[in-house]
């Protein structure tokens, strides 16, 4: 009927003070996680006896404290965060290389490779992404008996490489869904049709046609999965299969911090929490924007 | 004020008054781009059990007039002035808890599209007994009962099996005799059909019309019949309201209005009935231009940009509604149709080679 | 039901390759996995250990086997340094622990989330509707370990008020039962609270346009009633999208939260099987889990086609 109103047009049309934060937020923690090396911190290892579980705001020097060794929060999170970034990025370019490529070919070319490309998806959605991931890095990073009798101990850049691997394969199948059903619907349009009428080549079309019309929402899609790999990471290191205790993440700060926790000194494990929840609310925040400026459906078949 | 009564008690209120009173009746919409004056300025009195035609061209507010006297616009973001009285009591600022006690039982409403207008995870039968139950406290088997007799006299066949199905598994027409049912259950004094048929092939059209006219005349029912179709009011109403912009530019009893129309855009209107004698593809005049913007509407009469007899007077001076020949045939015009000013205002403009004024202001 | 039909024939395909791959999560393992498992053996306990994982054998006779042993209740052993014992003796004391940790989650959730969304949903614009708003937008955006850690802090450490961990059976002990579970389950159902609420609303005010529910209203309904028996039902379909959508959230949410809490669920098991390197446990738990959730969706298919009347009869 005529006489409807429309309630909410998106009232997010311009940044507004929560998008500004969440920019300046986001640019802050990313310079933060691209520079550390070469800004003037601490290495995460160097212990200050003064330091030692101090909380925040007390001891001179230590803004944010220092750990169970003594090590200045302040570090310890600049890696952490270098860190867990390093896997978030990692673990997102992995995913839209697998999904995004998955998604358009599916979505672009239809018929039997559609078939077999969703049933591929559905079947790494069957299991949880995070039980999977965590099986995935369990198995894939763990310690072993080499063929000389000996423990073989996966090393670090190993243990991260699996992390981002793991991650990224489960995100694959997400990405590719929204891809596909995006890709579906710009494919139909006439200006792709024309193009395949005069005889474009395929991955022409979709290199100059399609990509550019899907990627408004594949980038939406990406701030949003940055949150929610950062999240993951974490629930990773709670099951004992994220990155080792000497290569600080968000997440096993955390999960170091636990023990404390319980014994009242809170700050180990709130610092990368609010963190976090900082870098998680800005990325939604931003991942709202970008979706309603682009009139971005998620679910568009 | 919320009224216990048998769906079979009508007209034994003492006010003897008429049944429903509205007087400049104002309804604005705040907007983004401004206020939308989308009913500005209606009166007309509704006697008990007669029929009032509002015909006017999409857009022009019937919907908005009728949702506004029943009180089921949104409070947010409109603004109505004016008086509505029925049976003698101020309804036109009443909150929803005090029309809680009108609605159903006093007033009901029969809606455009029948697609829509069920609740389509609800089977018919408790969308009737629904509001039996809420209004008349009568006991389940009773209100099922009932039910079922209406589903039968607004003619749906089988109707005991009927009552349990939900409204996909209804055509559009009988889906509009279950919406009927659904709002004569607790019987209101006073029915809006607001455009009852547009959703619905023509031959269905007319068995929906004839099943509201009779279920009017059994009940002694008043009506308020929206509709842009003259053709659908022509033998119905006991009096037509021709809208334009928000406001009634002529209002006559039915004969009245037919044998002698006043105001341009009601013969404009006339002139685009379809007519069964004609053969289907004769030509159907359609009146040019559109209706104006409610946010700014133009100054003078509201139609004058589209009417082939407008003055330049009609652009300046609003026309108020004046009473024409007979009692009761008011229309709002400066060269009332059919009158001496009227012929003399087309002869001019025809002779200018003009059709409207607009065409006029432009070259 | 033909549309259930085919539902089914996917779900077998699913279950298929989930177990397939699953079965052969130990051959991803680096090294040799007999070895692995029973780190503390030797040759002679590893040849055994060996055969009994069927490495031995083609990957083949080695899948059927399993989905043998599967299907028969056989999740395989978990080998210690004390001997082998079947790991679905673990199991079964953990699975009743994140049942109820979800159900009792589900339950925080329907609770909280549909009043919540039905009345911002009414309120749509006002101070409440926003003010609602804002808290869900930063329940989402709360990791739930995050907010179980804030809860253990305040509400356990602080206020000593609920226990942090531990889990009391419902036989043993129900009050303290509940109260095991209460700070886990809330936390697990803070962010799912937001997501119903904020789909359930959005839905909510799309219905509440439609003209059936001013038709509604034309009959005299009451607000109350109007909201709960027109408005609600239509958009129960999305809620139970969302709750098909949620599930996956759900079980990786439980798992950690049980880590969090140290509650013997299969989120601990899972972790004690990694990192004793238990591979057979943890593809047995893996795989529970995985066919819990396929389980669990078509559930949610099924009340779909029940709740919609179009869907069930159409
Ligand atoms: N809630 C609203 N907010 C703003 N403008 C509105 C609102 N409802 C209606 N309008 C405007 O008021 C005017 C009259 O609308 P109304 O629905 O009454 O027309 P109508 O005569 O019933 O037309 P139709 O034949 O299409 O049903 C239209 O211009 C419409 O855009
Ligand atoms: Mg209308």
């Amino acid at each position: 009927m005529a006489d409807k109103v429309k309630v909410e047009k998106a009232a997010t049309k311009k940044l507004g003070i929560a998008g500004v934060l969440s920019l300046a937020w986001m640019t802050f923690v990313s310079l933060v996680a691209f520079l550390a090396p070469w800004l003037p911190f601490d290495d995460y290892a160097t212990s200050h006896l003064e330091a030692l579980k101090v909380g925040p705001f007390i001891a001179p020097g230590f803004p944010l404290g220092g750990d169970q060794r003594g090590v200045d929060m302040v570090d310890k999170l600049v890696w952490g965060i270098r860190n867990s970034m390093m896997v978030a990025l990692g673990a997102i370019a992995l995913g839209f290389l697998l999904g995004g490529t998955a998604g358009l070919i599916a979505g672009y070319f239809k018929g039997k490779v559609d078939t077999v490309i969703t049933g591929a998806m559905s079947m790494l959605l069957a299991i949880p992404q995070l039980v999977l991931a965590i099986a995935l890095v369990a198995v894939l990073a763990s310690p072993y008996i080499g063929s000389d009798g000996m423990n073989q101990f996966p090393s670090n850049g190993r243990k991260m490489i699996v992390l981002i691997f793991a991650l990224g394969v489960v995100t694959a199948p997400v990405v590719g869904r929204i891809t596909r059903a995006n890709t579906l619907v710009w494919s139909q349009r006439d200006f792709v049709l024309a193009a395949k009428a005069q005889g474009a080549k395929n991955f022409r079309i979709i290199f100059r046609e399609v990509l550019p019309n899907v990627a408004p929402a594949m980038f939406s899609i990406a701030l949003l999965g940055i949150a929610v790999i950062m999240v993951a990471e974490a629930g990773i290191s709670f099951a004992g299969a994220g990155l080792p205790a000497d290569v600080p993440s968000l997440g096993n700060i955390i999960v170091g911090g636990q023990s404390l926790l319980l014994l009242g000194t809170p700050h180990i494990v709130f610092e990368p929490v609010i963190v976090i929840f900082l870098t998680v609310t800005s990325l939604n925040f931003l991942g709202d924007i970008v979706r309603a400026r682009f009139d971005v459906r998620e679910a568009a078949v | 004020m919320r009224s216990k009564k048998t769906t079979r008690d009508f007209g034994t209120d003492s006010y003897a008054g008429p049944l429903l009173e509205v007087n400049d009746v104002a309804t604005h919409f705040k907007t983004p781009r401004g206020l939308v004056r989308a009913v500005d300025g209606v009166s007309f009195t509704l006697e008990r059990g007669k029929t009032l035609g509002i015909v006017g061209e999409s857009g022009c507010g019937k919907s908005v007039l009728s949702k506004s006297i029943m009180g089921l616009l949104p409070p947010r973001n409109v603004v109505r002035s004016g008086s509505i009285r029925y049976n003698g009591e101020e309804i036109g600022s009443a909150k929803a808890s005090e029309m809680a006690g009108i609605w159903g039982t006093e007033m009901s409403m029969v809606f455009q599209d029948p697609m829509t207008a069920l609740n389509p995870v609800m089977k018919v039968g408790k969308q009737i007994t629904e509001s039996l139950r809420y209004h008349l406290d009568v006991s389940k088997s009773f209100a099922n009962e009932t039910a079922t007799e209406l589903l039968r006299s607004v003619g749906i066949p089988e109707p005991a099996r009927r009552v349990s199905q939900y409204p996909f598994e209804f055509s559009g027409g009988m889906r509009q005799r279950v919406m009927l049912a659904v709002a004569l259950a607790c019987g209101p004094k006073i029915l809006f059909a607001d455009e009852p048929t547009t959703a619905l092939d023509v031959t269905i059209q007319a068995q929906i019309l004839d099943l509201l006219d009779e279920q009017q005349r059994e009940r002694f029912m008043a009506m308020i019949l929206v509709t842009h179709d003259l053709g659908v009011v022509a033998g119905r109403a006991d009096e037509i309201a021709v809208m334009y912009a928000g406001k009634i530019v002529e209002k006559a009893p039915t004969r009245a209005l037919f044998s002698s129309m006043r105001h341009p855009y009601t013969e404009a209107l006339f002139k685009s009935i379809p007519k069964l004698a004609l053969p289907s593809h004769s030509h159907l005049e359609s009146i040019p231009g559109r209706p104006p913007d409610l946010v700014d509407p133009p100054a003078g009469c509201r139609f004058a940009a589209r009417c082939p007899y407008a003055q330049p007077i009609c652009t300046e001076v609003e026309p108020p509604l004046i009473q024409q020949d007979e009692l009761a045939h008011v229309a709002a015009c400066h060269f009332p149709v059919g009158t001496e000013a009227g012929n003399e205002a087309l002869a001019r403009n025809k002779a200018a080679g003009v059709v409207a004024a607009d065409s006029k202001v432009g070259g | 039901m033909r549309a259930l039909a085919r539902r089914l024939l996917v779900l077998v395909v699913v279950v298929f390759f989930v177990s397939l791959f699953t079965s052969l999560l130990i051959d991803l393992t680096p090294g040799d996995p007999a070895a692995s498992v029973a780190g503390f053996a030797s040759e002679e306990q590893i040849a055994v250990i060996r055969h009994d994982l069927g490495l031995d054998q083609n990957v083949f006779v080695r899948f059927g086997n399993w989905t043998k042993d599967f299907a028969s209740g056989d999740f395989g052993n978990y080998y210690s340094v004390t001997g082998s014992r079947p790991v679905w003796d673990q199991l079964k004391p953990a699975l009743p622990v994140s049942m109820f940790m979800m159900v009792y989650a589900m339950i925080i959730t329907l609770v909280i989330a549909i009043p919540l969304g039905v009345l911002s949903a009414y309120k749509a614009g006002s101070v409440l509707d926003r003010v609602i708003n804002a808290l869900a937008f930063g329940a989402i955006s709360l990791p739930n370990f995050a907010f179980g850690l804030i809860l253990i802090y305040w509400v356990g450490v602080k206020g000593r008020w609920l226990p942090v961990g531990g889990y009391v059976s419902p036989s043993e002990n129900l009050g303290e039962h509940f109260r095991s579970l209460a700070l886990p389950s809330i936390s697990l159902a803070a962010g799912q609270v937001a997501s119903y609420m904020r789909l359930l609303r959005s839905d909510m005010i799309q219905t509440l346009q439609e003209d059936f529910i001013l038709m509604a209203k034309a009959k005299g309904m009451s607000a109350r009633r109007i909201l709960w028996m027109h408005a609600l039902k239509p958009s129960s379909l999305t809620l139970l999208t969302v709750a098909g959508l949620n599930i996956g959230a759900l079980i990786g949410g439980a798992v950690v939260l049980e880590i969090v809490f140290t509650l013997p669920g299969m989120g601990r098991l899972i972790v004690e099987a990694i990192s004793a390197k238990q591979y057979v446990a943890l593809q047995s738990s893996v795989a529970l889990i995985a066919f819990f959730y396929v389980g669990v969706n078509l559930i949610v298919d099924v009340f779909y086609q029940i709740v919609d009347p179009r869907v069930r009869n159409g």
